[in-house]
């Protein structure tokens, strides 16, 4: 593993700096801060992994050791039911990992694959494989459809997993808001598709004082959709904030949230209840957002959809994220945790007796079609969602007034309404009429729904036709408001880590940090190779826990957050949320401080 | 210098169904002679790991097909080095594509100027036939 090269900013020279130096300093460090050969990485692609028998081969790809990132071939195969991925170090020996827990559902999903046009302005030339040139190189598939923006290290949870925060990283890498005026600014020159959706993230991006204002500017600059990722502890205790956060623009508050119980959601469990109540009063909208850990909280995924469907005025949606294992993880660990999409798909349908099943779920490129269709009748670029089929799934469920749960694939033939909608757009790029298509389009639309089966709410008037007719024909989206209505959506997002690694998904990855010099890196390059990306990046335009304390006149020490679990449990919202999910008063208080520490959040006794 | 180009046969089901065959033609023109004439093939070799990055300078801005796609899939592929004499200012790659799946034959033109003895792109265009893309590369040349 290479030492750091030696780069320096002083960050602390920089603070009145505006945008302009740091365009000036993020061009001169671009180049210097991506990986480089030999020093940071090796390649290794003259071997492939041998298939055995009882196996069966479905695919090739490229791949990085866990231990000494050397660019590997790899083959993905199935065994036992179920999707592998294996490589074979010449260093550190043959890796085998579980890639898909399913291989029924990965031959259903395989089918949904549509890849994007690219970037046409990319930030950085070709000077290495990938994912070693980040970002974005040429060879990127898919423009940005959420930009994420670190806006600190600092957090106020000291969770036992977590080497990403301030005291454990040893400095604290905090933006100003000219740079990120300038980081932002970048990841909007991003030809053909500009990036319109932005997560805030950190650490914890409520520490920050200014974080109002980092929502403003983000709007400013043409984000149309903001969220705020938090464990949203602050806001428990302060509504003011969640009204501003509303009144400054934000869309939504992405939120963790691991389970019902204080033992599957030691991070924010007491809080929640108090989270949704201030939410609710600043009209601010809330996506619960579940890390799935096998043996840890995969027995409360229903509970968690539940959990959404009972509070759907201010939840808006459920996006589970199957755990990444970053970092060095021994086999017999991997294979205690892991869990993938489809275990996650299948785990559903079981603990919701098939109110959702397996197949009511759709890859995230499977809706790429609708944006085909709109931009070949527009002629206008559209944002399109090409991620690898493998990366991400998704789907909606409705209440009904009778209080059952209705997926939109029980009413909408959905393979059939996409597949049909793509031979659409093929049919308008090869030059047929465009009216007469729009009108064989209409014509055709009502054959996919069933009436009968829709909920109530989308039933009355036909609405659901009318409003397919406005996003389709009229490109009317402010419509898209009432299909959400008694609508919750449940989202499934993969991230990989590099045991599973796969540059086939790297290379189609649509989830984009932008960084301090302003590119902008896949996730999956940012968070799984860490050293020579977030952190490499960060630490240089970091600056000493010393110089913070002392020009914020704070102790970093001092923002830590201590629970007072007794007094959120005594609290009526508690109750309120929790009762229908787990008997209150069977849980001593011991076990609840126990769960809190065990976590590593120290409580107030 | 030697210039290097791939005769590539390229099948893929994973992720994404790729069938293609891409061809090349390489052309100079020299500082001094606005003319194109065909460059001198040097040698025909297998392909190298360390070919890989000029596989991805050749496809990656324009058919979005990299290193990644052709491990993803059952390929042939033969590396060709041309010798590229000193007085040369551009070269012109233009390659035979034959896309199975589209179901279209299209011509990619590369051209590239010569900075401190290494080839640097500099234009990267998709032609319907032939005779297009010679028109572009005669345009190109006199650059």
């Amino acid at each position: 593993m290479s030492a750091q090269r030696e780069i320096y900013v002083d960050y602390v020279k920089l603070l009145d700096a505006n945008a302009e130096e740091f365009d000036k300093i993020g061009k001169e460090l671009r180049l210097k801060l991506l990986p480089k050969l030999h020093e940071d990485y090796e390649i290794a692609l003259h071997e492939e992994p041998e298939i055995r028998a009882g196996e069966q081969l479905l695919a090739r790809t490229l791949s990085s050791c866990p231990e000494c990132f050397r660019l590997l071939k790899a083959i993905i195969f199935k065994k036992d039911g179920k999707v592998w991925i294996r490589k074979k170090c010449p260093e550190h020996g043959e890796i085998e990992e579980v890639y898909w827990g399913d291989y029924d559902l990965y031959m259903r999903f395989k089918n949904w694959q549509f890849d994007g046009k690219g970037v046409k302005n990319t930030q950085v030339s070709l000077t290495a494989l990938c994912p070693y040139n980040c970002g974005l190189c040429p060879r990127h598939k898919s423009h940005t459809a959420l930009l994420n923006l670190v806006a600190t290290n600092r957090c106020d949870l000291n969770c036992w997993y977590c080497f990403f925060f301030a005291k454990r990283a040893g400095y604290v890498y905090e933006p100003t808001l000219e740079h990120i005026k300038y980081m932002l600014r970048e990841a909007r020159k991003l030809s053909p598709v500009p990036p319109k959706a932005l997560q805030i993230t950190g650490g914890e991006p409520l520490l920050r004082d200014d974080i109002v204002d980092i929502v403003k500017l983000a709007k400013q600059m043409g984000f149309v959709h903001v969220q705020v990722n938090t464990t949203g502890i602050k806001l428990a205790y302060n509504a003011d904030l969640a009204i501003k956060l509303r009144a400054a623009g934000t869309n939504v508050i992405y939120m963790s949230f691991d389970g019902v119980t204080p033992y599957t959601n030691p991070k924010n469990h007491w809080e929640t209840p108090y989270i949704l109540d201030n939410l609710r009063k600043a009209h601010l909208g809330v996506v619960l957002v579940p890390t799935v850990i096998r043996g840890t909280n995969d027995h409360e995924l229903w509970d968690i959809i539940r959990f959404g469907l009972e509070n759907m005025d201010i939840v808006r949606g459920v996006n589970f994220q199957p755990i990444s294992l970053t970092g060095r993880v021994p086999r017999s660990e991997r294979t205690k945790l892991r869990i993938t999409i489809p275990e996650t798909l299948i785990l559903i349908e079981k603990q919701s007796n098939g109110v959702i099943s397996r197949y009511d779920w759709y890859p995230v490129p499977s809706v790429a079609p609708v944006s085909h269709f709109i931009e070949a009748i527009t002629g206008k670029y559209q944002l399109t969602l090409t991620t690898h089929f493998a990366c991400g799934a998704a789907t909606y469920i409705f209440k009904d007034d009778d209080g059952s749960i209705i997926p939109i694939s029980r009413f909408i033939q959905v393979d059939e309404f996409l597949r049909y909608t793509e031979e659409k757009a093929e049919e308008l790029e090869k030059g047929r009429n465009k009216y007469l298509v729009m009108l064989e389009f209409l014509i055709k639309l009502r054959k996919f729904i069933d009436l009968r089966k829709a909920p109530k709410s989308l039933k009355e008037h036909n609405k659901i036709a009318k409003l397919l007719y406005n996003i389709f024909i009229k490109h009317d989206y402010h419509s898209l408001g009432q299909f959400h209505y008694n609508a919750l959506f449940l989202g499934m997002m993969h991230f990989q880590d590099l045991y599973n690694h796969d540059v086939a998904r790297v290379q189609r990855c649509d989830i984009h940090y932008v960084t301090p010099d302003g590119r902008l890196v896949p996730f999956c390059s940012f968070n799984v190779i860490p050293e020579l990306y977030r952190d490499r990046t960060q630490r240089v335009y970091g600056m000493s826990i010393k110089d913070w304390e002392t020009i914020t006149k704070k102790k970093l020490k001092d923002q830590k957050y201590s629970r007072n679990i007794k007094k959120l449990i005594e609290g009526e919202p508690y109750r309120r949320y929790y009762s229908k999910f787990f008997d209150i008063d069977s849980i001593p208080l011991e076990d609840h401080i126990k769960a809190s520490q065990r976590f590593g959040i120290p409580v107030i006794q | 210098m030697k210039f290097v180009s791939f005769e590539v046969i390229l099948e893929s089901e994973i992720p994404k169904r790729i069938s293609i065959t891409m061809r090349p033609e390489v052309f100079i023109a020299t500082f001094s002679e606005k003319t194109l004439s065909k460059a001198d093939l040097h040698s025909v070799r297998n392909f190298e790991e360390s070919d890989a990055l000029s596989f991805d300078y050749k496809f990656s801005d324009s058919l979005l097909i990299s290193c990644s796609d052709l491990f993803s899939g059952k390929h042939s592929i033969k590396t060709i080095e041309y010798n590229i004499p000193d007085d040369v200012a551009i070269i012109i790659e233009i390659y035979e594509v034959n896309d199975r799946i589209s179901e279209k034959n299209y011509f990619l033109v590369n051209a590239y100027k010569i900075v401190d003895n290494k080839a640097e792109k500099i234009n990267a265009a998709i032609f319907k036939n032939k005779k297009e893309a010679l028109d572009f590369a005669y345009k190109i040349r006199k650059i």
